[in-house]
């Protein structure tokens, strides 16, 4: 579960997030959804720490980011939006580095790491430097990183965006099976119709505002009679 | 034609620059460095100048005076080719951004005018460092007219281009081969040490190779005036050029020279352009693409690490992988080794170890330090401790790893890599200098004490100075305050201590005794400014 309460930020004069509280349960798959530069990066890196909050809190299955910064970052697993990071290690390099930060055992290791690999078709570029990945295979490995950590809240920056349809497909697959065991899954989107097939509930933010947060029904039937939000599905729907 | 220059020279000064000044902090720390860059060159310069003119006095009576010109010319060939052939293989190369240039309607040579730029204000600097105060000298001590001073500028414009172009040539040739190998960055890496090697090598070999009678003859001939020139120049014929242009700089055949140095420039210069329109794109091309192997699902299974281990083993992979780093912080650290190597082998080793002999317990034992600090502190792994990250420090911001953890792993590594040298010198150090057990014991105890200190504050400095957002490697290693401040920090520290021992004149132990005492203060102080400094930096950007 991850809880955001009344977060606020700023970049200089311009506010990126206003005033943002959320809950994201732990059983369901939790989109969050808006247009570029709604400022759904900047609250993901609020949750995941990478930023500090102006104000408010955020905590990760009650565990606040902010005082007990190590133990809330063992309980998730994040994917980053654009994955240009360790391009000098090779992929397997990559994912025992994240193994052994997350004291993940040999064994266990060694099976994620050959099923999941295969899974995502990156297993044969293993011994390749990450620099020379393309968009979507860093992405994949950055994805296959989180499974061999198997994390219980999983926080995902865009992650479909640059997958091919079966990497998509599977991807959501695994992120359903996570849920369905009782998971946190926390991912940002700017494509409805994504949001649409897959989740459970969903958050709806632009220029910094929270518009909605509930289950999908409620989203739809608003759209229908809520001007603002009328205005923010043809938005989402025009670039998909 | 032009137009595409400028733009690419607009967009590497941008890249470069821009951030540079915005900072009064940065501005200050520059103007405090180059004051105290200043300070040590008056003193450096101060010594060469007296050397000149006591080889003046010398060659006066002979009419060899111009053999200093000719010396100077030679010198200043072979420096600015050198580190020429560092720079552009880092500029032209080993940058990440020279794919985003590759696309563009341009020509090779203007792409690489424009990424000279840098380079280029380096050769000049060094030049400015190297040639003027000597020519200058030369000219008031020869009492020389308007005319030699006027030329002596004209030629500081010019020389530079030759050796600039020459090494420019050498690295795009040999490129063209290495891009062909198979597994790229690390035959990048050994193309570099292996090029390096090659150039001591063909240097010993010329030497070896001289007739030694020839040698005798030209000297004996060298009585005469100007023979002294001749031998001097043997290896570099523009220099006699330059050197006559100077000499005869009163008179009109001056100005004969002078076009022969002009054309001479020019022709280096055309060379340049052929083999950048020759031969840069076969070398840059694809350079950065993987070894297409399919992975045989070898290290699938390995045994579990603990955080440092892992992320120390991350940290030498990185250096090791990225041939900026390699060139910069591997290879370039055993440099001053292979230089010391190259020295005592072709110089004598008795009078070495006699000149030991002779120096008492507490003398030795400053020798000792001073040597190892000299070596260590030129490698500049710990001046990139944080900035080397880059983007992937956002990594360290989302993974649970305590700042103590990392800290920790960056010392580790930069201590690991620099036993490199340390080992180096020591194998180089122990015939040399004849020592016993117990002094080996003690350099290698020193050592290790020394790359302890220094290793923090280059650590240290990195992060009163930090520099993340970089987009090609090179540029941690240019117009950094960071280097600047690591200098000051431990050679100020260092030439304390060394300078209180000096003056002490302890015996062996005790001065033994006294400099762990001081070295373990200085680390402790180090330490822990470091990590108040970590408390109150912006974590994103390591900076405050
Ligand atoms: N580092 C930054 N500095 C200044 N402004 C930023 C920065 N990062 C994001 N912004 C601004 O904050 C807003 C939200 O950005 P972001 O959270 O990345 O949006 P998105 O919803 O597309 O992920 C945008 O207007 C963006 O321009
Ligand atoms: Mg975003």
């Amino acid at each position: 579960m991850i809880q955001i309460d009344h977060v606020h930020k700023q970049y200089g004069n311009k506010i990126a997030v206003n005033d943002i509280s959320l809950t994201v349960p732990s059983g369901k798959i939790f989109a969050f959804l808006g247009p570029n530069g709604a400022g759904k990066s900047t609250t993901i890196k609020m949750v995941t720490g990478i930023l500090p909050v102006d104000t408010g809190s955020i905590t990760i299955n009650g565990k606040d980011i902010a005082s007990d910064t190590i133990a809330a970052k063992q309980e998730f697993g994040y994917v980053p939006d654009s994955p240009d990071l360790f391009l000098r290690l090779n992929g397997l390099d990559y994912l025992h580095f994240i193994g052994d930060i997350y004291g993940i055992d040999r064994d266990v290791r060694t099976e994620r790491i050959e099923q999941y690999a295969k899974m995502f078709s990156i297993y044969e570029a293993l011994g390749d430097q990450i620099k020379t990945y393309s968009h979507g295979m860093r992405q994949k490995l950055f994805i296959t990183g989180m499974l061999v950590q198997q994390p219980s809240v999983w926080i995902l920056d865009e992650p479909m965006t640059g997958l091919d349809p079966k990497s998509s497909y599977q991807l959501k697959e695994l992120m359903r099976q996570h849920a369905a065991n009782g998971n946190t899954v926390f991912f940002s989107s700017h494509v409805l119709e994504v949001v649409e097939q897959l989740c459970d509930e969903v958050a709806i933010i632009r220029k910094g505002e929270l518009l909605f947060q509930g289950t999908l029904p409620k989203m739809r039937e608003r759209f229908q009679s809520d001007e603002s939000l009328e205005h923010i599905f043809l938005e989402l729907t025009q670039d998909a | 034609m032009h137009k595409p220059i400028s733009a690419l020279i607009r967009i590497q000064l941008k890249m470069q620059y821009a951030n540079v000044f915005k900072k009064p902090s940065v501005v200050i720390g520059l103007i405090a460095g180059l004051f105290a860059l200043l300070f040590l060159g008056l003193i450096f310069g101060g010594f060469m100048l007296q050397v000149i003119e006591a080889m003046y006095t010398l060659l006066e009576p002979s009419g060899n005076t111009n053999i200093i010109l000719g010396t100077l010319f030679l010198m200043h060939f072979l420096i600015v080719f050198i580190f020429s052939l560092a720079l552009i293989m880092n500029t032209f190369y080993f940058t990440e951004d020279i794919t985003s240039f590759l696309h563009f309607p341009v020509q090779s040579f203007q792409l690489l005018v424009a990424k000279s730029l840098n380079p280029l204000l380096y050769v000049y600097l060094i030049s400015a460092a190297a040639y003027l105060p000597v020519s200058i000298y030369y000219g008031l001590l020869s009492g020389a007219g308007a005319m030699y001073f006027l030329y002596a500028l004209l030629l500081f414009l010019l020389i530079p281009l030759i050796p600039y172009s020459l090494a420019a040539v050498i690295v795009m040739f040999a490129m063209q081969f290495i891009n062909k190998g198979k597994n790229k960055d690390r035959s990048k890496v050994i193309g570099g040490i292996v090029g390096f090697l090659l150039l001591i090598l063909l240097n010993v070999v010329l030497r070896m190779q001289q007739d030694p009678e020839k040698i005798a003859q030209l000297l004996a001939s060298s009585s005469e005036k100007g023979g002294l020139l001749q031998v001097a120049t043997l290896y570099y014929p523009p220099a006699a050029l330059m050197t006559n242009l100077l000499t005869f700089s009163a008179s009109w055949q001056a100005l004969l020279y002078f076009v022969a140095v002009l054309l001479t420039a020019f022709l280096a210069t055309l060379l340049f352009y052929v083999a950048a329109q020759k031969f840069y794109l076969k070398g840059a091309l694809g350079l950065n693409t993987g070894s297409g192997k399919i992975f045989s699902g070898k290290g699938v299974s390995q045994k579990q690490r603990s955080i440092i281990h892992a992320y120390r083993t991350k940290e030498i992979q990185t250096i090791f992988r990225t041939p900026t780093f390699f060139l910069q912080c591997v290879a370039g650290a055993l440099v001053m080794p292979a230089l010391l190597v190259v020295i005592f082998f072709m110089g004598d080793f008795s009078t070495a170890a006699d000149l030991v002999k002779d120096i008492d317990g507490s003398m030795l034992f400053v020798v000792i330090l001073a040597t190892n600090i000299f070596s260590i502190g030129l490698n500049p792994i710990s001046i990139v401790s944080f900035s080397k990250d880059g983007q992937s420090w956002e990594a360290h911001l989302f993974l649970p790893l305590r700042m103590r953890q990392i800290v920790l792993a960056k010392l580790q590594a930069a201590f690991l890599i620099n036993l490199l040298p340390i080992i180096v010198l020591f194998l180089v150090a122990i015939p040399v200098l004849q020592m016993n057990v117990g002094e080996a014991l003690l350099w290698l105890f020193l050592a290790l004490l020394v790359n302890a200190a220094v290793t923090i504050v280059g650590m240290l400095s990195d992060l009163l100075y930090p520099k993340l957002g970089w987009t090609e490697e090179t540029e941690l290693f240019q117009n950094r305050l960071a280097s600047l401040i690591a200098l000051v920090i431990s050679a100020g520290s260092m030439s304390f201590l060394i300078a209180f021992l000096f003056a002490l004149k302890l015996q062996m132990l005790a001065s033994l005794i006294v400099t762990v005492l001081y070295m373990c203060g200085l680390i402790a102080l180090l330490l822990y400014i470091i990590s108040r400094l970590l408390k109150s930096a912006d974590r994103t950007t390591l900076t405050r």
